[in-house]
């Protein structure tokens, strides 16, 4: 081979590896990875389908109707205590101690800009006539019951996704209702 | 007697039958400014060095001082207070409401809700500024620059409001992040009825002497439709409510009025005078 080419193309190479790695990193945000940011390894399927927890154990509501979201890791430690009585390995897991609440935040593909005003207790008390839900969690939010490692839909929710359901079930799709 | 089209739009919309209303009693008010405060405050307004200069402020309430005559004498001089914010107009028909700044939007950034409110969205809003232009009212403000909150100012803010970005148009609501709050709490309690709900702006909840009085138009045992019919009531700049009703239905054949959805209420005739274009 051409020593100019070797000389070329080694550093080229180099340089084009440091970029996307660098690159790849930043592009994090806008939902190019796979894994939530807070990188704990959550089984949903283990507390879902094994425990029976419903969503609203860890992904509750305030008493005023306000959604809590992605529960801290505090809450985790409700049931993970390292000393609990409970001598169960599942409530003995060290590894909860390294994280912090003051972390970078759970990533989330249906989480939305600050403009749009969401009530999860509007939506998911929504009701046909006849008493059945309009929508359950896994309409924007995929089958979380069958995710074991964390793993989230990729891209960001747009405001069409909203704007279909809206059309489908009869819901007035008036700027304001969710804007303000 | 019903066409299809009313029956399709009674069919999209069966939930909402509020229309919101404000009656302002300007015998009552005082003039105190509580209201341009909490206003300001509730929906997070930036603050800026120079707030004197009136054509780049950002408010949504404006107090105007007005007075009868500016020549006037001692005993005849006269003063009220006009608290001013956008008078939520819906055009000559309620049911396909038309208000001045919503036909003239290029982007649809401002709406008319299923509530009578017209909704300010600012993340679609390019900044044209031609609603700006086309409201009667002035009610609409623009955001010149980016909203600086210094200090510790940034904990203090609602966090129900986002804060609008430099460069778009923004107005008052009628507090309607206050209507979710409200019907986000009758849900928690169980009250699925989303005309169950009521709420009360925060320019009317400051108000000390009960001058302003917020509530529904359609519901005609409410406060605020009593005060719509009252003998004293009038509305900005809209002569045509003094015209008799069939020289009223006659010009609304001929031109789209504004119509708007807050009524004042004076017993003074010289603010009912000022109202007309001399």
């Amino acid at each position: 081979m051409k020593r100019s080419i070797v000389l070329f193309m080694v550093p080229f190479i180099i340089c084009t590896y440091i970029f996307l790695v660098i690159f790849g990193k930043a592009c994090g945000d806008f939902g190019m990875d796979v894994q939530a940011k807070r990188g704990i390894p959550f089984n949903h399927k283990t507390h879902v389908q094994v425990q029976k927890y419903d969503c609203d154990t860890c992904h509750g509501y305030y008493e005023n109707g306000r959604f809590i979201g992605i529960p801290t890791v505090g809450t985790c430690k409700n049931c993970h205590a390292p000393n609990s009585e409970t001598k169960s390995v599942a409530m003995r897991l060290p590894y909860l101690e390294m994280y912090k609440d003051n972390e970078k935040a759970w990533s989330s593909y249906a989480t939305q800009p600050p403009l749009v005003y969401f009530s999860h207790k509007v939506v998911m008390g929504s009701k046909y006539q006849d008493g059945g839900n309009k929508i359950a969690c896994g309409s924007c939010h995929g089958d979380m019951a069958n995710n074991t490692d964390g793993a989230r839909i990729k891209g960001r929710m747009g405001m069409g996704v909203c704007e279909d359901c809206h059309d489908a079930i009869n819901v007035s799709n008036k700027c304001a209702v969710c804007h303000d | 007697m019903e066409h299809n089209e009313s029956a399709n739009i009674t069919r999209k919309a069966p939930a909402m039958r509020r229309r919101w209303g404000m009656a302002i009693d300007l015998d009552k008010c005082t003039g105190c400014g509580n209201c341009a405060i909490a206003c300001a405050q509730e929906n997070n307004m930036p603050i800026f060095k120079d707030d004197s200069d009136l054509p780049k402020r950002v408010t949504f309430l404006d107090l105007m001082k007005v007075t009868n005559d500016r020549d006037a004498q001692y005993p005849n001089v006269h003063v009220a207070y006009i608290p001013k914010m956008c008078q939520q107009c819906e055009g000559n028909d309620p049911s396909d409401p038309k208000p001045p700044c919503v036909s003239v939007c290029p982007v649809v950034a401002t709406d008319v809700g299923d509530d009578g409110v017209v909704s300010q969205v600012w993340s679609r809003c390019i900044g044209c500024r031609y609603c700006q232009s086309s409201c009667p009212y002035e009610a609409r403000a623009f955001n010149w620059w980016k909203p600086r909150n210094e200090g510790r100012f940034q904990e203090s803010l609602n966090p129900d409001v986002s804060i609008a970005s430099r460069g778009t148009v923004v107005k008052c609501t009628f507090c309607s992040h206050i209507w979710k709050r409200e019907r986000d709490k009758a849900v928690a309690n169980g009250e699925l009825d989303i005309n169950a709900v009521l709420y009360t702006p925060a320019c009317v909840a400051s108000c000390p002497t009960g001058a302003m009085v917020f509530g529904d138009l359609n519901d005609p045992n409410s406060e605020v439709s009593r005060l719509s019919r009252d003998r004293r009531a009038f509305r900005l700049v809209h002569t045509i409510d003094e015209k008799p009703a069939d020289e009223q239905k006659r010009l609304r054949g001929i031109k789209n009025y504004p119509n708007p959805k807050v009524y004042y209420l004076t017993s003074q005739q010289w603010i009912r005078d000022m109202q007309r274009f001399r």
